[in-house]
């Protein structure tokens, strides 16, 4: 752990290993670390770097189309008889969630380093979308590592990357899903590693991408913090966002931390039931171990074996999760819970219908969550919910649902 | 001196070359492992690595994926590894055996308790890829102290400052990766492998052994003009693979590995 726990501020991390506490790090093959050492100086410059930074604000308000409002959900706030209700809608971004904000960071960081070959992994295919467009913006090869489960359940985002240029590569090894997209990914990564940038989707990965993708995606809470400030005279009581490997909620907790007042609620995708590859809840269920080059908690067996995993959210359906996640579940600073495919499938249906919001299956984990707390929270406490993307890549599944009679 | 760095550094005296040969713990069954270990020995390898399965191999190309799949099917685990390793001891006590697997299943079984029960099983030393310098350097420490020998891996693209701290905090043997890549038996290696290998030998002060894409007699006898030997694993997977039964298996593997060692000798 860190050394003097009192003084260092949640804000201040990583330290100078890549350490939120004991998790993070560089837990990489060899042939990658020098690729790491130039990524992290290259990202260190651009950090400092007004002309990067103004950049990219240029493209998040130029192409992505931010600021996205912080709307107020009047009738779902109603209809729940309780806390006032806010959705930051990051739904509303280019591309529909909230993946395109660390891409646009990323590959500007890509084509300031003058690599021109870009690979990602996806899971629902949002950050594939979202990298896909980027790459073709700013004209650069991408190629898109993709389990063929998920190739099956995200047909339409696998036809917009292929639209938009880029080459999508089955992975037929082990679940299937987003893990092995990462394993294929970074196999690809070694391989070519002198021309090629790897873009990681989330706050996961070996240093410095969990401190990287945080910072790109920290907009969102920057923004929201702004937002809440101008509507309400003061700071949201609570804010909720779904994390799987945990960039939307990263993102938007990340400005909160120091605000000791604001609770921060993350939720996990609880499947349907709490047996090994029956959930995709990592840190309600997992315990510390070392995948996809950081120290963090996973859902392994007793062997260390990975767990399968299972979720109703593509996006959600991972055995890890973001280190500092990890070290904010430890020191207690973050509440993590999770709630069933079930009640993201009612909470869905339930924003649909009340606000004319469909909302990602991803997102619908934090709207539950939300729907369980506001009934027993008075009128004046204000909740602000992270709706990550939206819902149209999931019509099939919600439409299968609603005709087995769940919804 | 550890036993492995003895037994590396007494064959290379006598003027040979390092033959090390990985096998995947309990691939394609438990049962399997221990005869193919001692047909391995019994064929001329100096060193044998004893890879223990990982659900997600990520420093490994199809091959090695696919064996160390088959063994976790077939129910090999951590301890089991180590029980496999002791029943070769019993008939073997000579060769060196290195543990090679990920970071994940040592954490969980405790590396305290790993390094104690290794030892006891009769290993003598670990490689683990997906843990680099900064971030086991406490570990090998503790692996020391029981005489388990610590080997680390270099790449083409590792920087002199790199292979400078991978030189020193290695024992028994450097690792150097041929090419940049995953695991596999490739059919020819660039010509930067032979440059790689001449400016690493300038670099290091360790035994050198040379492996990833290494696939046959003809192509090992090249490399080791430049390193002290070779490690050969998918090869040795794919010959496994492609036996029917298990007799199949080991016949094949122990013709394979008396060709390296008879290419090995040539020179």
């Amino acid at each position: 752990m860190i050394g003097s726990e009192q003084t260092v501020r949640f804000s201040q991390l990583p330290d100078a290993r890549g350490r939120f506490g004991a998790y993070g790090g560089k837990l990489v093959p060899e042939i990658l670390m020098p690729a790491l050492e130039e990524l992290e100086r290259a990202y260190a410059e651009a950090r400092q770097d007004p002309e990067f930074q103004s950049e990219f604000k240029h493209y998040l308000r130029e192409y992505a189309g931010r600021p996205n409002p912080l709307t107020r959900a009047d009738r779902l706030s109603k209809a729940l008889e309780g806390a006032r209700i806010y959705l930051k809608r990051e739904d509303l971004n280019h591309t529909g969630a909230h993946k395109i904000n660390n891409v646009i960071g990323q590959l500007l960081l890509a084509r300031r380093m003058g690599k021109r070959r870009i690979i990602a992994e996806t899971g629902a295919g949002q950050h594939g979308v979202a990298t896909a467009t980027v790459a073709a913006k700013f004209g650069l090869e991408c190629i898109v590592y993709m389990g063929s489960e998920d190739i099956e359940r995200q047909k339409l985002n696998v036809f917009r990357m292929q639209l938009l240029g880029a080459r999508v590569v089955p992975v037929e090894t082990g679940s299937r899903t987003l893990k092995d997209a990462i394993n294929e990914a970074i196999r690809d990564w070694v391989t070519h590693v002198q021309d090629t940038f790897y873009c990681i989707g989330s706050v996961v990965g070996p240093h410095p991408y969990p401190q990287m993708v945080r910072d790109f995606q920290s907009v969102i809470g920057r923004e929201t913090r702004e937002q809440h400030l101008a509507l309400e005279g003061r700071l949201p009581d609570t804010v909720i966002a779904c994390v799987g490997g945990g960039s939307n909620a990263m993102g938007m907790f990340y400005p909160f931390l120091q605000d000791e007042a604001v609770q921060l609620v993350g939720v996990e995708a609880g499947g349907f039931g709490s047996g090994p590859g029956q959930h995709a809840a990592t840190l309600s269920y997992g315990a510390p171990g070392i995948l996809h080059g950081m120290m963090t908690y996973l859902l392994q067996d007793d062997d260390g074996q990975i767990s399968p995993v299972h979720s109703i959210s593509a996006g959600l359906d991972y055995p890890g999760v973001g280190p500092e996640h990890a070290f904010l579940h430890d020191r207690g600073r973050v509440r993590y819970t999770s709630v069933t495919d079930q009640e993201a499938l009612e909470a869905t249906a339930f924003l649909s219908r009340t606000e004319g919001i469909i909302p990602a299956l991803e997102s619908a984990h934090a709207v539950a969550e939300a729907m369980k707390l506001a009934p027993q929270l008075p009128k004046d406490h204000s909740i602000v919910i992270c709706l990550s993307g939206r819902g149209d890549k999931d019509m099939q599944t919600v439409a299968g649902a609603m005709a087995e009679g769940r919804i | 001196m550890s036993r492995l760095s003895t037994a590396i550094e007494a064959r290379l005296r006598e003027g040979q070359k390092i033959l090390s040969i990985y096998i995947t713990a309990g691939f394609p069954q438990p049962e399997a492992t221990v005869p193919l270990m001692q047909a391995i020995a019994e064929a001329g390898a100096d060193v044998i690595e004893l890879g223990v399965p990982f659900s997600d191999p990520l420093a490994d190309g199809p091959t090695i994926q696919a064996a160390s799949q088959r063994a976790l099917q077939a129910g090999t685990t951590v301890a089991g590894s180590l029980d496999l390793l002791a029943r070769f001891r019993q008939a073997q006590p000579q060769v060196p055996v290195i543990l090679m697997g990920y970071a994940n299943p040592f954490m969980r079984f405790g590396w305290d308790t790993l390094f104690r029960e290794a030892r006891a099983a009769g290993a003598n030393g670990f490689i683990v890829p997906d843990l680099p310098p900064e971030e086991s350097a406490d570990l090998l420490r503790r692996a020391a102290e029981l005489e388990l020998d610590w080997i680390h891996l270099v790449s083409p693209n590792t920087p002199p400052h790199r292979i400078e701290r991978i030189n020193r905090q290695s024992s028994g043997f450097v690792y150097a990766v041929s090419v940049t890549g995953v695991t596999g038996a490739r059919d020819r290696l660039p010509d930067s492998t032979r440059q790689f290998l001449q400016r690493l030998r300038e670099q290091t002060t360790k035994s050198v052994l040379v492996g990833f894409g290494v696939s046959g007699p003809e192509m090992a006898r090249r490399l080791t003009r430049y390193c002290d030997g070779v490690i050969v694993g998918s090869a040795v997977i794919r010959e496994i693979e492609a036996a029917g039964h298990p007799y199949e298996a080991i016949r094949r593997v122990r013709h394979f590995v008396a060709a390296m060692r008879a290419a090995l000798s040539e020179e």
